[in-house]
């Protein structure tokens, strides 16, 4: 992968779990790290979410690879964090090269019993954080006319699945959401393209699965029938689908949904 | 049944209300001609009768004998002309022919024949394909694939070729080429087959682009897996006793059962009906959920 030496990158979700491992594959190629996250509990999900040590922990191993980092702790859902946010790293850095769009949360319930207030968390988190933040972020890519901005999906956001209505909701929106995104920003030379990971080993699969009532060693046996190759997927394989849509590689590839699923959405 | 399409034409509310689909009595393809391939059996003789019981006079096509690449019996002249009968019965009047879609004259034949019998062709439905022979990719022999390919995909280019310039000229009329749910994803052991299925799906695609501007639509359906004589063989194939067969093929379904032939008729019947007129370029699932499955 080429032309990473010397790129901003603004992550969300950072302080574990996939967006850590986007952070030092991304690090490890020359790019500097703005780390966000909100490294809080929320009322919803009910499993616990990244702590301010984990995020300090996402950028001290940026910084042992030799790259700055700069931690960002906020809320995607809330504005004028994120505001601040991109402020503050465009006042650090003096620019952002990538926006990876990570930070999300998962939900388990029949649609029926899902309350309004998880319905609107896993919206606000998964679908309108995006958008906050890349409302916010793009302006400062516009105007040097290039730019990489690649959202987390999911293998729900071209399917349905049992017990995530508002998860497979917002991650169809966010494919929406990137597709159109794509169309706006390509006078600008801005690449907008998302990810679809199946079941990856990370804490929002163990969060979800401790939801479920399922046992560390249930998990395997619970998603891993989903896929065609009968294997978790590991954060490294995203990051490496990642690493090639923020790449020159990629420079003709725009409005993809790119699947890293395991044969998921094929089966 | 009037063209709505024309200039001028009256879209108001009052007017929309006299159409044919506004009115649950009023057959929704009178004095419409209908042609129909592998219409002997299964879903085609469903679309035949069906068609014909909303007002439609039907051409119907079939191979009518055995292809020695394929594993289990076709058509024959006999079931065809049990499906003409139903026509018949339904008062409706019907051509029945026999046509090999790997021929391009045998279908340019049968499109001339429907023409001179009838006067003008108004619906095609591309239905006559193969199931068989099955097996792993790197098993299927090249005559296998060549023969799918030429029967599920080229026959349904073959209808289209033959039928368009008729529909250019009149300017209007309704292409249904019939998929399947390994149109729009893989099936193991019949690889063929969903390439086959993938590929009329792109050949509708294109020829909705092309036939637009002449008020011509072109859709295509999916079905899931429909209890027909095509579906029986599959089983056989399989390996499994149709008890067995039934049950695995159901399984592929988010609802229960297997579907009938006239779900697939219901669906055809809308797209060539008035209640389809903007309705162009689609593969539409009729699959009990399979491909969400």
């Amino acid at each position: 992968m080429s032309g990473l030496e010397g790129k901003v990158a603004l992550v969300t979700g950072a302080a574990r779990g996939q967006g850590r491992s986007h952070c030092l594959a991304l690090a490890e190629r020359g790019v500097r790290i703005a780390a966000l996250d909100i490294a809080a509990d929320l009322p919803y999900p009910h499993y616990a979410l990244s702590r301010p040590e984990d995020l300090e922990c996402t950028c001290e191993l940026v910084r042992a690879r030799g790259q700055a980092a700069l931690a960002l702790q906020a809320n995607v859902c809330d504005a004028a964090a994120v505001a601040a946010a991109v402020a503050q790293t465009v006042a650090e850095f003096g620019q952002i090269d990538i926006l990876l769009n990570n930070a999300g949360i998962g939900g388990v319930a029949p649609f029926w019993q899902l309350s309004e207030e998880q319905w609107d968390a896993v919206i606000n988190v998964n679908l309108k954080g995006p958008w906050l933040v890349s409302k916010y972020v793009t302006p400062h890519m516009i105007g040097r006319k290039s730019g990489k901005i690649v959202n987390t999906g999911s293998v729900s956001g071209l399917r349905g699945w049992q017990n995530l209505a508002h998860y497979s909701a917002a991650k169809h929106g966010l494919v929406g959401l990137t597709r159109t995104m794509a169309i706006e920003l390509a006078p600008y030379r801005i690449n907008v393209n998302c990810v679809l990971p199946g079941s990856v080993n990370s804490p929002m699969l163990a969060g979800m699965a401790e939801e479920l009532g399922l046992t560390p060693s249930d998990i395997h046996a619970t998603f891993v029938p989903n896929h065609l190759i009968p294997e978790i997927i590991e954060v490294q394989d995203v990051t490496n689908a990642v690493l090639y849509l923020v790449s020159d590689e990629a420079r003709y590839v725009t409005g993809h949904a790119l699947a890293v699923d395991a044969g998921w959405l094929t089966k | 049944m009037q063209d709505e399409r024309k200039p001028g034409a009256d879209y108001s509310v009052q007017k929309a209300a006299s159409w044919s689909g506004g009115s649950p009595a009023a057959l929704r393809l009178g004095g419409k001609v209908a042609l129909i391939t592998g219409a002997a059996r299964g879903q085609g003789r469903s679309h035949a009768v069906c068609f014909a019981a909303e007002g439609a006079d039907i051409v119907i096509a079939d191979i009518c004998h055995d292809i020695a690449g394929v594993p289990y019996r076709l058509g024959t002249k006999a079931e065809l002309e049990e499906t003409a009968q139903a026509v018949t019965k339904l008062g409706r009047r019907v051509l029945a022919l026999s046509c090999d879609v790997r021929s391009e004259e045998e279908v340019a034949q049968l499109v001339k024949s429907a023409l001179a019998e009838f006067g003008g062709v108004d619906i095609l439905v591309n239905n006559a394909a193969i199931g068989g022979p099955i097996g792993t990719t790197w098993e299927l022999t090249e005559a296998a694939w060549r023969e799918m390919l030429d029967i599920n995909l080229m026959g349904v280019w073959r209808g289209c070729k033959a039928l368009a310039p008729h529909l250019i000229e009149r300017q209007r009329g309704r292409i249904i080429n019939i998929s399947s749910a390994a149109g729009l994803k893989g099936i193991g052991l019949m690889s063929h087959y969903a390439a086959a299925k993938h590929g009329v799906i792109g050949l509708t695609r294109s020829l909705a682009i092309e036939l637009a501007p002449h008020h011509v639509t072109v859709n295509a359906v999916c079905p899931g897996s429909v209890d027909t004589p095509l579906l029986r063989a599959e089983g056989e194939l399989y390996g499994m006793g149709w008890e067995q067969a039934k049950a695995t093929f159901a399984s592929y379904h988010l609802l229960e059962g297997l579907l009938e032939p006239r779900d697939i008729s219901e669906a055809c019947l809308w797209l060539a009906s008035e209640a389809g007129r903007f309705v162009t370029g689609l593969a539409l699932p009729v699959d009990a959920g399979f491909l969400q499955k």
